[in-house]
Formats: C-alpha cells, sequence, structure tokens
C-alpha cells in the first residue's frame, strides 16, 4: 500500500513523542561524549624547506633552483614516512615511547603547493607530546637524509614548540551533534514508517469503509467506568391500611 | 464482572455518556437503513474472539428505550454471558431449544430492563459438535418477529466458529464489530468474505475504540 505524503505527516504526528525521544535523547548522548567522554587530540606541526641548489655551472654562484626544489619536496613527503626513517625515529628517541606503526598513524607530511615548504603534522591526546614528536621526526629526517639520499637540501624553518597554545583538531562536537541529530531524525521517521507498515490492525473508519466497502454505522468511544449507586430502582412507598400519610416538602 | 455489567449496560445506568449517544446515534442509522429494507433480526458478530457482549447489550437497551419490543439471544454456546449480565437463569436457552425441542417462548425471560428479553445460551453438552438446525432457527425467527420489534443475535467470531456464518444467513442483517487498534485487517477481510459467501446481508461495520 503506497503512502501519501499527508499520511506520512499524519503517521509521523502520532507517534511524534517516538521520533523526538529518539532524536533528543540520540544527540544528547552524542553531545555528552563528545564534550566528555572523548579526548581531544592536538596538533603540533613543523615547517621544513627543500633547497636544492644547481650545480655549479661555469662558476656561477650557486642558486636555488626552485622548480626542483617543488619536486623535491613532493618527493620527500613520500620519504618521511618511509618505515625505516621512522624506525630511526624511535631508535634514537626511546622516551617517546612510540612504535613504528603509532608514529606512522601520528604523522602527516604535507607541502604547501607551489614552494619547496613542507609540514610535518603529529596529532596526539598529549600536546607536548605531539610537539616532541614532530620536532623529533624533523630532526631526524634532516640528518638521515644525506644517508639516505646523498644530498643535504633540507633545513628547519621551525619547530613545533610547547609552549604554543595547542588547538584541539577532533572531536568537533557541535558537527558530531548535527550529524547526529539528522541521522537520528531520519533513522527515528525510518522506524516509525516500519511500524505502521508492520501494524495491520483496524485504525479509522474511513480507511474500513474504503478498503472493504462497507459503510461503517457508528463509532463507539470507551466506556468509562462508574461506580453504580443504586442497583435496583427504589421501590415504591407502600402503605399498609390504616397507616397514615405523611406528606414532606421535597429535600 | 461488575466491570462488565456496567460496560455492558452503561446505556441504562450512563445514558448521557458519549458511549450511550454513540449508541443511540447507531440505532439511528439502523432504522435508515430499515427504511428501505426490512430490518428486524440482527445478527451481531465480531472479528475479535467473544467481544460482542457489551455492544450487543447496550445497543439492545437503545432499542429498548425506544419503546419497541427486543429480544436478545445468547448464542455464544462455549462462553455464554449474557444470562450473567442481566441476572437471570441459564437453565432453559437457546441450546435446548435448537436441540431439545424446547418451545421458544418458554426459554425467553424478561429482564429488569423494560421492553428488553433475553433467551440465554442454555447449556450444551461437551460434546454436541452438531452444527445448528436452521429449520429451527429460522422457525424460531419467524414467530420471534411477531413479538419483539428488534431481535438481536449475539453470535460467536466468525474465526472461532461457522455458527456466526449459519445465523447470519438467516438474519435480515448482520452486523461486524471491528476493535480499533487490535482487529487486524487480514482477519477482518477473511470474515467478510464468509460472510459474502453465505449471501449474509452485511450491513456494516461499528468500531470500537478501546
Amino acid at each position: 500500500m503506497d503512502l501519501e505524503l499527508r499520511e506520512y505527516i499524519l503517521m509521523a504526528k502520532k507517534k511524534f513523542w517516538i521520533i523526538a525521544s529518539i532524536v533528543l535523547i540520540g544527540s544528547l548522548l552524542t553531545g555528552l561524549a563528545s564534550y566528555l567522554v572523548v579526548k581531544p587530540k592536538y596538533e603540533a606541526s613543523s615547517t621544513l624547506f627543500v633547497n636544492n641548489k644547481t650545480l655549479e655551472v661555469e662558476g656561477n654562484a650557486q642558486s636555488m633552483d626552485v622548480n626542483t626544489s617543488i619536486m623535491l619536496a613532493n618527493t620527500y613527503k613520500e620519504i618521511v614516512l618511509n618505515p625505516s626513517l621512522l624506525n630511526k625515529v624511535v631508535a634514537q628517541y626511546p622516551e617517546l615511547s612510540f612504535t613504528r606503526e603509532q608514529l606512522a598513524q601520528m604523522i602527516k607530511v604535507n607541502t604547501i603547493s607551489q614552494t619547496p615548504v613542507m609540514t610535518i603534522t603529529a596529532v596526539h591526546t598529549d600536546y607536548e607530546k605531539a610537539v616532541h614528536t614532530v620536532n623529533a621526526v624533523s630532526a631526524v629526517f634532516k640528518s638521515e637524509l644525506p644517508q639516505m639520499l646523498q644530498v643535504d637540501n633540507v633545513s628547519i624553518l621551525n619547530e613545533a614548540r610547547v609552549e604554543d597554545s595547542p588547538i584541539a583538531v577532533t572531536p568537533h562536537p557541535v558537527i558530531q551533534i548535527a550529524i547526529s541529530f539528522v541521522v537520528l531524525v531520519m533513522f527515528s521517521i525510518g522506524l516509525v514508517s516500519l511500524l505502521e507498515h508492520l501494524d495491520d490492525s483496524i485504525k479509522d473508519e474511513k480507511a474500513v469503509e474504503r478498503e472493504y466497502g462497507i459503510p461503517n454505522l457508528g463509532l463507539i468511544p470507551k466506556i468509562k467506568p462508574v461506580k453504580r449507586k443504586v442497583r435496583k430502582e427504589s421501590k415504591p412507598y407502600q402503605k399498609a391500611v390504616g397507616e397514615p400519610i405523611h406528606e414532606s416538602l421535597g429535600q | 464482572m461488575r466491570a462488565l455489567v456496567n460496560k455492558a449496560l452503561a446505556a441504562h445506568y450512563q445514558p448521557a455518556s458519549p458511549a450511550s449517544e454513540a449508541f443511540r446515534s447507531l440505532r439511528t442509522n439502523l432504522h435508515y437503513y430499515a427504511q428501505d429494507k426490512p430490518l428486524q433480526s440482527l445478527a451481531v458478530t465480531s472479528v475479535l474472539p467473544d467481544e460482542s457482549k457489551s455492544t450487543i447489550c447496550n445497543l439492545a437497551i437503545s432499542f429498548a428505550q425506544e419503546g419497541g419490543k427486543v429480544l436478545l439471544v445468547d448464542a455464544v454456546p462455549r462462553k455464554p454471558m449474557l444470562h450473567s449480565l442481566f441476572s437471570i437463569s441459564n437453565e432453559a436457552g437457546l441450546a435446548a431449544i435448537l436441540y431439545n425441542g424446547l418451545e421458544w417462548r418458554n426459554a425467553v425471560i424478561d429482564s429488569d430492563i423494560p421492553n428488553l428479553s433475553v433467551i440465554p445460551a442454555g447449556t450444551v453438552s461437551k460434546d454436541a459438535v452438531a452444527s445448528l438446525p436452521v429449520n429451527h432457527i429460522q422457525h424460531l425467527l419467524q414467530e420471534a418477529k411477531q413479538q419483539f420489534q428488534w431481535i438481536l443475535i449475539d453470535c460467536p467470531s466468525a474465526v472461532s466458529s461457522a455458527d456466526a456464518q449459519i445465523l447470519s444467513a438467516h438474519t435480515d442483517g448482520v452486523l461486524l464489530l471491528l476493535h480499533q487498534g487490535k482487529t487486524k485487517k487480514a482477519h477482518t477481510s477473511q470474515i467478510i468474505k464468509q460472510l459474502n459467501l453465505v449471501r449474509a446481508n452485511l450491513i456494516g461495520t461499528v468500531i470500537i475504540s478501546e
């Protein structure tokens, strides 16, 4: 049976309290989880610069080859996350107590497009740790690069500093609440639709008439129980012969 | 039990209630129907098993309150209730009329409510599975129509027993009771089909809201 839009709205109105309670409680839970339960993660970044110098040609002074630097930066992006490099970080900085896999998860490398500038970012619930981690990776990368590629053209522009105020990156409570609100509304409407579809009991008289072609002759409302005071009707006043009749005015 | 009596006789004890009003309106609709086609005997059956008692009692009372003589017949042998609702004896009833040759007038008991008389279900022996003797029913209805303006027969649900079908085939009309929020559409369709099979005159439905 197809439900028209009007019937959807009527149905939503009837079961409104189900929808409202699901949405409210769900959003509330999401909000609580977002604000209270989930530990915020912080981000620390360092900036690196690729400075590729051209080969000396005919005694000209060395100048930076920007285009190559840019391409190198994009290449180096991949190298930072190379497992052997990360292993070296783990080895040289045991106080961080991260495994290689953990490091790989925490670290992100990006280049600023059209520039030979790279940023290394670490995300962790402990801001200090994020700072130390990102600086460690930057330092190791700079020092290991000559060994790996026989070039030494990376300089650290900017280290992450512990004194900087940490920025929480995740979670985003407002966004999460908004998303969960929308999802819950859709879900609860779907649930209510399903319940209505499955419910095949008689609901209203118009549907009955329409469906069976038989007129509806009446709708009997609920009979409210009332304490009955008198079961039998009072017996009529009976006089015996000779008894005087007492007339009394109405009470 | 008391609650059930209250409910079944609401038209008598709470005549001003919305329910009693609804019964009067149902009564009026039946009168309108009766203008076109003769309508004196009504079978009342519900889709849900054993749920027609209070409705048929109240309807009978509504008719009785108009002044016409009403005969209420309890045709639910397995769960006879009408005699308790009206505080009458169940000794001689419909069962005796149909199976023991009792003269029907001897089973009619006047209730406390003016113009309303009742034929209780009577007692049926457990192994009586014979189907209703049609000629006795027809005879009963024909003769009762001379004496009563309205004959209402409380039938069991057609889902559980074929009696409703048989009785419906012989009354002037059938009322089908549906309970809001409880009666299933599938059962309703099935019962309507069954009634149509015996060419019962299904006048209409009555919806009981709970």
